[in-house]
């Protein structure tokens, strides 16, 4: 299989605490991959080391054929013109409408007339159900429809792999719904490949042609969701059905409790 | 329990560790600050979106800061008359209050008061927008587009920065010798001639006037970095920002009367 992202035996600290440890994956072209996890196993910073805003500390991490990590400030610059990435709190400009938050990266890096630019804004903000939603500013806009105006600014420039920082966090049914249909639907009709970070599990598993579940800098389990939802493995379990109890623990580590109350 | 000798050699063995790391980070910040400011000097390709981006920044650095710099020259020109006098009047010397007030804020008050506010006003601004554009992930937004934020949004605030202090600086001198002459010639009586006339006798262009400029551009430059700087360096929380916007106000302040004495000296051959 063709892959688009291959993380290398990567391994990742921040402040000292080892965030990966060792972790190979693969993101297939064309297909949905999605990076599942309880908080704080570090999802988005998988993220951050695909973008090449962080670096491995040991490992590579290959785009399009190229380690992100050894390219030069300006070929990374130059990549990433050929990835998206979908805040999770959307990340507007908030001095810019939401005409212009879509036009951003159109007057930024294409020389089209404005007739044009505004053609193209307004067939993304069509997609994303906001057409008429061009000249509010971004302090105007719902969480949800907030999220939608920065789907309709990722894809402006029809980009080769776009990723999703937790899509569903915060969103109401209606907005989940929306959000899962748009993601399933840009997907095929733009021929993208898509990476979905999230700890929605449903939505996540509904959509996705591979999953990666992410515990203690390790990957614990990947396959398809019916692979995922078929496994006996106690951990992954757990995390896929919301059980309380399981080799995950509800406490931080912490003295026993009579201990600290009572004595 | 007295401390043992291998206790003392620990805690010194440590002290010299710890000083060594803080000079470590030290370096390590100017390097980034340094190379900060080299890849934010320069903008990226085409003229007509940077320049409109830099008339902006014009706009909300200098104009906007005009109405503080224009009523500081006045009340500080006013001063310096006011005390002038006090001091020329011992020695007779009343008459030369206008060479005094202007000499003073064309060589240091102009420059260097009009520096201080524009920390204070322009300089603080600048820190909190840009670390609340950090906060927000409106940079790294930016980054992931393939559009450096260095060049987009640091390039024209640095190079506003430049463009508007000594402009600055220049309509604060002219306020404050206007001041000057509102308290010495109509408060106080001093005659209008002699006013002008000692000053126009007495103010050279190159060493009074275009000096004064060269400071405040240096100046400019200096709190201009300062202010980006620890807008890109701050944490993205509420606390964060509030930390670097003072350490803006801080830190341009002192750097501003440490480099003025540095230029006067070398300005007036005292090196």
């Amino acid at each position: 299989m063709d892959n688009y992202v291959e993380l290398k035996n990567v391994t990742f600290r921040r402040d000292g605490r080892l965030i990966f440890d060792d972790i190979s994956l693969q993101i297939p072209k064309g297909k949905i991959t999605s990076i599942l996890g309880p908080s704080g196993t570090g999802k988005t910073t998988l993220l951050g080391l695909i973008t090449g805003q962080l670096s491995p500390e040991f490992g590579d991490v290959m785009v399009d054929g190229l380690s992100v990590p050894n390219l030069s400030r300006q070929a990374l610059f130059e990549l990433r013109k050929k990835l998206s990435l979908l805040f999770q709190s959307g990340a507007l400009f908030t001095d810019m409408s939401v005409f212009e938050n879509v036009a951003f990266a159109l007057r930024e890096h294409t020389n089209l007339p404005e007739h044009m630019i505004r053609d193209l804004v307004l067939l993304r903000l069509e997609n994303v159900g906001l057409r008429g939603a061009g000249q509010l500013m971004p302090s105007q806009l719902s969480g949800g429809m907030a999220r939608r105006v920065a789907l309709a600014r990722s894809i402006i420039l029809d980009p080769e792999l776009i990723m999703y920082d937790e899509p569903f966090t915060g969103q109401d049914p209606v907005s989940k719904g929306v959000l899962v249909t748009l993601i399933r639907s840009l997907n095929a009709d733009l021929s993208l490949t898509s990476v979905l970070v999230s700890h929605d599990v449903e939505e996540a598993l509904s959509i996705s042609d591979q999953v990666y579940v992410l515990s203690h800098g390790q990957v614990i389990a990947s396959g398809t969701p019916q692979q995922l939802r078929d496994s006996e493995d106690k951990e992954l379990k757990q995390f896929l059905f919301g059980l309380p109890d399981g080799p995950v623990s509800f406490h931080f580590p912490a003295k026993p409790l009579v201990e600290e109350v009572l004595v | 329990m007295k401390p043992s000798k291998i206790m003392i050699h620990h805690y010194l063995l440590n002290a010299v560790r710890r000083m060594g790391i803080n000079a470590l980070d030290v370096c390590a910040g100017f390097g980034r600050a340094s190379w900060f400011l080299v890849q934010s000097l320069t903008w990226g390709k085409g003229f007509k979106a940077p320049f409109s981006r830099l008339v902006f920044q014009v706009y909300q650095q200098g104009v906007l800061s005009l109405p503080i710099i224009l009523v500081a020259g006045l009340f500080v020109g006013m001063v310096l008359a006011l005390q002038g006098y006090h001091i020329l009047v011992g020695y007779g010397s009343q008459e030369a209050v206008g060479q005094m007030v202007a000499l003073s804020i064309l060589r240091e008050f102009g420059p260097v008061v009009s520096a201080l506010l524009f920390a204070g006003r322009a300089g603080s601004a600048l820190t909190a927008e840009i670390g609340l554009m950090k906060t927000t992930e409106q940079l790294s937004a930016m980054e992931i587009m393939g559009v450096d934020p260095l060049k987009r949004i640091m390039a024209p605030r640095l190079w506003g920065g430049i463009i508007c202090l000594p402009l600055l600086n220049l309509m604060f001198c002219v306020l404050g010798i206007y001041g000057g002459a509102l308290v010495a010639v109509d408060m106080l009586g001093i005659y209008e001639g002699s006013y002008w006339a000692n000053m126009q006798g007495s103010v050279e262009f190159y060493d009074d006037i275009v000096k004064g400029v060269i400071k405040s551009l240096v100046f400019a430059l200096v709190v201009t970095w300062i202010a980006i700087f620890h807008g890109w360096n701050a944490h993205p929380t509420s606390q964060g920002i509030s930390t670097a916007t003072t350490a803006t106000v801080v830190q341009a302040s002192l750097a501003i009367l440490a480099l003025d004495f540095v230029l006067t000296a070398v300005m007036l051959g005292g090196f």
